[in-house]
């Protein structure tokens, strides 16, 4: 071990793979950790371990690949991949999604307008280093963009909220900056989204994201110019305007996207925030459920990545209407997971449906942490919903 | 009372089972039908079950499985036996759970594009199914016409067009499994979000190994406006190689871009005749598909690329009827190879894809050593290479030195950086070469899930994972399970 580590500290911040795996193997059973991105807060009996000290990355352009320590910064990584006309299947970012680690970002299971195009962020995952709970060091996947050698445990940390291993490193499939990008605002309410959407997919129009919120559908559209002004026209046809009608704005990036906006407002609402996941056309019905149950003159607010049908709902106040959503949810058969500042001891994380597999889920987590040392929302939460159903 | 012996515990599985399946059918004692079962495409690895079960449902899978885990059969999943790893090659003494049998398509949804099936629907119905609403199913491997949905979410399944479109793994919203201990569960959900764990990722790929999967959700994607398809002559793979290097570097994702050598080029030619170039050291195929704006414009961006590359030909494929034709010469390739030698064995490695070229080099000095021939298709997009080591089997030494060879190029791919599989799986063919691309730490992680999933260890056991009987190790020194460290389990 580098020596710099003292492994009675609160905040534990290993510099590489076999430091935390030396670290952790020095560890008594009951010693307790949560895994973090950066610097805490402290909490009582429990050390925290960061991966921001864990730096470093290797950049192959000609393969579009990339395989980052998870102290990494997302703007560096975002930065520098530009550069080179390339870009990871998430965005657009926000600031404070740019300040956040690699590894912060894969634990938390981000997704943004990009899941589109390329799917959830950890679809693009090709490969993550990571040290188990005990010292064990291990790695899944590797560095090339196709493998099915062995199980695929990259994915599965993706999300986990830090619950089953202290994730070293990231392998990442890569994608070329398009030529152009093209944002185009509706003003329309979900059905007439959705009826959209449907008749842009019948006429062959792919779209690179597809957001909602605010009384607001955004596309966006990329690929050649050419291609891009055919896909505009068509949209125009289909919304009986001409094209020079439509509010039409260039480039991927930035606050007057949509998707970032909606992004930043979640990131500073002071309420809960529940992840949702449904069909696309039952994106409709959960909007109306959400009127019907009387929740949306209460304040909550519905944004959504509407394409692929995952959306977040926010609950003003201290949680008060928590019960009636979760109520909602159920009528519905819709699972959903609170995001955001999460508290391991604050509740059951799930609402709603209960998630497929929760009695495998937990005995993946202990059996990749059978002391219980890693404390994490996620395994409290399985734990509670196989012990003391809703 | 527990059963103790082996013997005991299969008679008693012979007796009970066959009232575990109304619907389907259950092949007992009928020595050559159970050994049709014995093996899948990879015809070198055989053991024959002691009982197959055709079943028809979930319930009837479930009830099986149950009845395994309570005796402690091993039992491995089957769907249409094209693995190419040995994956279905059923355990010593064990079960063969077919879900041949459950070809319905429950839903095709036009609005959301999803599908969902059983697992013994063919990977091609599922597209043909959805044309009339203009979707489609995007992986497609070789065996597309007969593979199954259920097989092709074990082996996580690719396709030559799996480098625009992504693999099995990112086309399946959800899975209902069996799982080892009998129980049912849903993994994922109908949008690719699904709080807690993402087993479903887990699973794809698993290889049969952490359960039977009995239903799956499928996202399907629009038919493309407009397809274009053209055949690139070289006189070097290196010119290929490069060419394929320029199209990436330009920003460009094809829908595919395959390369086969001149050998693979003689192979398919006198296979299905399919108007390659017999005098071209490589040909590459390259597909664009998307708007007709975006294939005219990238179309013309390939063939330059090709040309600066010195191509000495293109071909285009000037309708849908020359693309299939283009098509069928490149999906062949694995069988035609039967056309220059009478026997074969198709490898499945992967490498960075700038390392195709240099690769090929290496393969070639390999098998100039043991006095072989070997024919190249690569995926070429995604460094996913398919050598044909061709052999004569009445020859021992031969066949000793072809496998020898075939495992000799898969651990190069891992030497430089790859894979030894990329869409094949590991099955039994390559249990022992898992340790060179993964030490003891990884795969104790991996079995970390497996146990999770298995606490008896009877899923396809002898699959995915290097075992000393297996691969002649010298068994290591004894180290605690994980459940034994934490008091869930004894060792005995």
């Amino acid at each position: 071990m580098s020596g710099a580590i003292n492994a009675d500290s609160a905040l534990l911040a290993p510099a590489s793979s076999a430091d935390a795996s030396e670290l952790l193997a020095s560890m008594e059973p009951q010693r307790r950790l949560r895994i973090k991105g950066h610097s805490q807060d402290p909490a009582e009996g429990i050390s925290t371990l960061v991966c921001a000290n864990l730096r470093g990355y290797e950049h192959s352009p000609a393969d579009q690949t990339l395989v980052a320590a998870t102290g990494e910064r997302l703007g560096a990584i975002e930065q520098m991949l530009a550069e080179h006309g390339q870009r990871i299947a998430a965005f657009p970012l926000t600031t404070s999604q740019r300040d956040m680690t690699l590894g912060a970002i894969l634990g938390s299971g981000l997704d943004t307008a990009a899941a589109q195009r390329y799917g959830r962020f950890r679809e693009s995952l090709i490969g993550a280093e990571f040290v188990l709970p005990d010292g064990t060091r291990a790695h899944s996947g590797g560095r090339v963009i196709k493998n099915v050698a062995g199980y695929d445990l990259a994915k599965i940390m993706a999300g986990s909220l830090g619950a089953l291993a202290f994730v070293t490193a990231a392998s990442l499939r890569l994608y070329p900056v398009p030529r152009r990008s093209v944002r185009l605002s509706i003003e329309a309410d979900i059905p007439h989204a959705i009826a959209l959407i449907e008749q842009a997919h019948r006429r062959g129009i792919e779209m690179a994201t597809c957001e909602w919120g605010q009384g607001l559908l955004e596309l966006g559209i990329e690929g050649p110019s050419e291609a891009i002004e055919a896909a505009v026209r068509k949209l125009a046809d289909l919304l009986e305007r001409k094209v020079g009608e439509l509010e039409l704005s260039e480039g991927d990036q930035g606050s007057p996207v949509l998707g970032s906006r909606l992004a930043a407002e979640r990131e500073s609402f002071g309420g809960m925030i529940i992840k949702v996941g449904t069909r696309l056309s039952g994106a409709a019905e959960l909007q109306r459920a959400i009127v019907g149950a009387g929740l949306a003159e209460r304040g909550v607010w519905m944004h959504s990545h509407l394409g692929v049908g995952i959306h977040y709902l926010g609950l003003p106040g201290n949680g008060a209407l928590y019960g009636r959503l979760d109520a909602v949810l159920r009528s519905m058969s819709v699972a959903g997971q609170r995001v955001g500042h999460l508290d391991p001891a604050g509740g059951s994380i799930f609402v709603g449906r209960r998630p497929g597999g929760l009695t495998t889920m937990r005995r993946v987590l202990e059996s990749f942490d059978p002391h219980g040392r890693l404390v994490s929302p996620m395994r409290t939460s399985v734990i509670e919903e196989t012990e003391n159903p809703r | 009372m527990p059963i103790a012996s082996l013997s005991d515990r299969i008679a008693e599985f012979k007796r009970r089972v066959v009232e575990l399946v109304p619907h389907g059918e259950c092949i007992v004692g009928d020595a050559p039908a159970l050994s049709s079962y014995g093996a899948d495409g990879l015809i070198r690895f055989r053991q024959t079950p002691e009982v197959v079960v055709l079943a028809k449902s979930t319930e009837e899978v479930r009830a099986v499985v149950s009845l395994c885990a309570e005796l402690g059969i091993p039992f491995v999943g089957r769907g249409s036996g094209t693995g190419l790893s040995g994956g279905a090659v059923p355990p010593a003494h064990g079960v063969v759970i077919a879900a041949s049998a459950m070809k319905g398509i429950v839903e095709i949804d036009p609005v959301d594009r999803i599908a969902v099936v059983e697992p013994g629907v063919a990977n091609l119905v599922v597209s043909e199914r959805s044309a009339p609403l203009g979707l489609y199913y995007a992986p497609d491997p070789s065996s597309q016409s007969v593979c199954s949905i259920g097989g092709n979410v074990a082996e996580n399944s690719g396709g030559a067009h799996c480098l625009k479109y992504g693999f099995t793994t990112n086309h399946v919203l959800a899975v209902e499994v069996v799982l080892p201990d009998g129980s049912v569960e849903v993994l994922g959900g109908e949008s690719p979000f699904e709080p807690g764990l993402d087993l479903r990722s887990s699973f794809v790929g698993s290889e049969g190994t952490l359960g039977i999967v009995t239903k799956v959700w499928l996202r399907l994607l629009s038919r493309p406006e407009a397809v274009r398809t053209l055949v690139a002559d070289f006189d070097s793979v290196e010119s290929a190689g490069a060419a394929v290097s320029a199209i990436i570097a330009a920003g460009i994702v094809p829908a595919a871009i395959e390369m086969m050598d001149a050998l693979a080029i003689e192979a398919c030619e006198k296979a299905v005749a399919a108007g390659y170039s017999l005098d071209a050291a490589a040909a590459l195929i390259v597909e664009v598909d998307g708007s007709q704006e975006e294939v005219d414009a990238l179309y013309e961006e390939v063939k330059t690329a090709c040309i600066t590359c010195g191509t000495t030909k293109i071909r285009e494929a000037a309708d849908q009827a020359e693309r299939s034709r283009i098509w069928l010469g490149r999906k062949a390739a694995f069988a035609a190879a039967g056309r220059l030698a009478p026997a074969y064995i198709v490898q499945d490695g992967v490498v960075p894809r700038t390392a195709l070229s240099s690769i090929l080099g290496r393969i070639q000095e390999l098998a100039n050593q043991v006095g072989l021939r070997v024919a190249n298709v690569f995926h070429a997009g995604d460094g996913n290479l398919h050598p044909l080591v061709l052999y004569n089997p009445d020859s021992t030494q031969e066949s000793e030195a072809a496998e020898k060879l075939a495992t000799e190029i898969v651990e190069l791919c891992v030497e430089i950086g790859g894979s030894i599989t990329g869409e094949h799986g590991v099955g039994l063919e390559k249990a022992c070469s898992m340790a060179a691309m993964f030490d003891d730490g990884d795969l104790e992680a991996m079995q970390r899930l497996r146990v999770a999933f298995d606490s008896q260890g009877i899923a396809n056991p002898g699959k995915v994972f290097p075992t000393p009987r297996l691969c002649g190790d010298a068994p290591g020194r004894y180290r605690a399970h994980a459940l034994e460290l934490s008091g869930e389990a004894v060792r005995f």
